[in-house]
């Protein structure tokens, strides 16, 4: 009893502690990287908004993806964004095959814009230190930078969807073997593209 | 001084594996599927990838401390410079620095880390200004940055200045001793003395006797008394001043310049004042470091003493382990028998009573001043046997000033202009009593 009371008391001081610490963090953060860690919580809960079915963003279920959402600003060091992008992705593809919801232009558009938009604010908020100055400067290039990225991504991958949706379909065997090569090439190159830092950063060519 | 020599490692960010593995499975289960539309929403992870990877840099950026002096006043003004450069081509979305300082250096905007943008081969320069707010050796640094490159697909390892040392010399108290010195080491220097003498105080006007010099003679009373008289004048007398600093124990606590102060803040500032006032006069100074390891500078006059005692007394440490003896004591014989000497004492230490009174005894002036000042009247908080405690404690510690006084050492709490006025006038007039001597 008396262990189990001690150990009360132990684990109510390392709450207090961790308290103490988080209000004293809190009363550190700087406008900068609230702001970008902000944009991410939004832009993750925009993007789990849009991919779940209309009828069940307002339900438990829908309710309870918030957390999931709003941690990505709290923890953009850690899987966490990986896991809401991969669990937007998947409401998404479960929403268009099990609800029914049809694929439209502007939700793709608005998933694509908002996932992105999540993981390019999480990249931002994993190198800012909570308690930095932001040079003015950082933050327009930044999402400078990623509103290009989107205009381009969007202009031609929208094209293609609109076209494709004009096209008749044939099946055919040849056209996920190809695709399949297709995507592992474009990982492959990616993946290359990375690992190439390390030949770079050491100066052998 | 760059704390890692080798240009840092480019390494790839959790957001590079993020945006490869969300390519990866939204192509992947696009193909599988047959669905374009997650194609669309794999595009801009992968097209953002390939456009930021397109140019990356090789080498990291470098940082630099740079300070506009390398000492300062307690409580006077700081300037200095932040130089992040970026020695590569490919510029960098962002740097962040961050650069760790004493906690007795107030900077402004300095506690945070600064984040900005540096093109290819840039460099900016981040000006800091601030206070110094307390003695002693002042670290400015290390500073340390890191960079993010390719749209935050890569962060470069950390790379850092050690900074370097700042000499914050001790506030200047304000501090006067207009009263003679008891005793002099030669018939020179500027002080007026009690002894009648060769000098420039006038004393009075006597009668002519033999030996006195013809220009001395006072011309106006002459004429007039018609009798040879000549101007009477004080000697003025050099003398040596020791300064005994007890650091065994150190006290209270230090709040820097505008702050309470410390016994060791108390005793660096007076000794600094003491020195500089009788300096200033054209006296010898010297120094001594009553602590474990006791130090010692050499007495010596002049501008440049000044210097060497601000130097010698930014080394001085509260020593650790107080209740361990010195290694060796202060004995009688290290001080000139002429010397005016000052102990600043918190009066704390049974060594450091027993060394005063032992330099007392072997007939050097002593004079204690009592560094403990408003510490030793602060209420104690605790229980009421906490109180009780302190009392007993003041009870014996009035005590030990009460023998000190009987031994013949003034004790005088520091007060900054004319402490030593009152216990040198009454040595003075000691020291020119007539003594009775057997024989």
């Amino acid at each position: 009893m008396t262990s189990f009371l001690s150990g009360l008391r132990v684990n109510g001081e390392n709450i207090a502690a961790w308290i103490g610490r988080g209000s004293r963090r809190v009363g550190r953060i700087t406008p900068g990287p609230a702001l970008v860690r902000v944009t991410a919580s939004l832009a993750g809960l925009g993007a789990i908004g849009v991919s779940l079915p209309p009828s069940m963003v307002t339900t438990r279920p829908g309710l309870l993806l918030i957390p999931l959402a709003l941690g990505v600003g709290v923890f953009p060091r850690t899987k966490w964004v990986t896991i809401a992008a991969v669990v937007a992705v998947g409401a998404y593809v479960i929403s268009t095959i099990a609800f029914d919801v049809p694929v439209s232009l502007w939700r793709v558009a608005l998933l694509t814009s908002t996932l992105y938009v999540m993981h390019s604010s999480a990249a931002l908020a994993a190198v800012l230190p909570y308690d930095c100055v932001v040079a003015p400067g950082v933050l327009g290039r930044w999402y400078g930078r990623t509103v290009g990225v989107l205009g381009v991504s969007l202009a031609v991958g929208l094209g293609g969807l609109f076209l494709t949706n004009h096209m008749v379909a044939v099946r055919s065997v040849a056209g996920p073997i190809a695709g399949s090569v297709v995507a592992a090439i474009l990982v492959g190159v990616l993946a290359w593209h990375a690992r190439r830092r390390d030949e770079d950063s050491t100066g052998h060519r | 001084m760059g704390l890692t020599p080798e240009s840092p490692v480019w390494a790839p960010t959790r957001a590079l594996g993020r945006a490869v593995l969300l390519t990866g499975v939204l192509v992947l289960v696009a193909v599988v599927i047959g669905r374009p539309d997650l194609v669309v929403i794999a595009a801009p992870f992968a097209v953002g990838v390939a456009w930021s990877l397109r140019r990356r840099p090789v080498r990291g950026p470098q940082v630099r401390v740079g300070l506009a002096g390398d000492t300062a006043e307690e409580g006077g003004d700081l300037q200095f410079a932040i130089t992040v450069s970026n020695p590569d081509p490919v510029g960098l979305d962002l740097t962040v620095t961050r650069l760790d300082h004493s906690r007795w250096l107030r900077l402004r905007d300095a506690d945070r880390p600064y984040a900005n943008e540096l093109g290819g081969e840039q460099t900016t320069v981040r000006d800091l200004a601030g206070r110094a707010m307390r003695w002693g050796y002042q670290q400015v640094g290390p500073a340390f940055t890191y960079a993010v490159a390719c749209g935050g697909m890569l962060i470069s390892g950390k790379v850092g200045d050690a900074g370097s040392d700042l000499r914050v010399h001790p506030q200047m108290l304000p501090f006067r001793a207009d009263e003679t010195m008891p005793r002099s080491t030669a018939l020179v220097g500027i002080h007026r003395s009690r002894r009648p003498g060769e000098g420039g105080e006038l004393a009075g006007v006597r009668q002519y006797s033999p030996g006195d010099r013809l220009r001395r003679v006072d011309w106006r009373i002459t004429l007039r008394t018609r009798e040879l008289h000549v101007a009477h004048t004080l000697s003025d007398r050099d003398a040596e001043v020791v300064v005994l600093l007890d650091v065994l124990h150190d006290a209270g606590r230090s709040g820097g310049i505008l702050g309470t102060a410390s016994v060791l803040d108390t005793t660096v500032r007076a000794a600094a004042a003491i020195a500089e006032h009788y300096l200033r006069w054209g006296d010898r100074v010297s120094l001594w470091e009553y602590s474990g390891a006791p130090r010692h500078l050499r007495a010596a006059a002049g501008r440049r003493q000044l210097n060497a005692v601000h130097e010698w007394l930014l080394q001085t440490r509260g020593l650790e382990g107080a209740a361990d003896p010195p290694v060796f004591g202060i004995g009688p014989h290290e001080i000139p028998a002429a010397a005016l000497v000052v102990v600043l004492t918190p009066l704390l230490a049974r060594q450091s009573v027993e060394t005063i009174a032992t330099l007392s005894r072997a007939g050097r002036v002593v004079v204690a001043v009592d560094t403990l000042g408003a510490v030793a009247r602060q209420p104690v908080v605790g229980s009421r046997w906490s109180t009780v405690a302190a009392d007993v404690w003041r009870l014996e510690r009035d005590n030990i000033i009460g023998q000190l006084r009987e031994a013949g050492v003034p004790v005088t709490e520091w007060a900054g202009h004319g402490t030593l006025d009152e216990v040198l006038h009454d040595l003075t007039r000691m020291a020119s009593a007539p003594k009775l001597a057997v024989r």
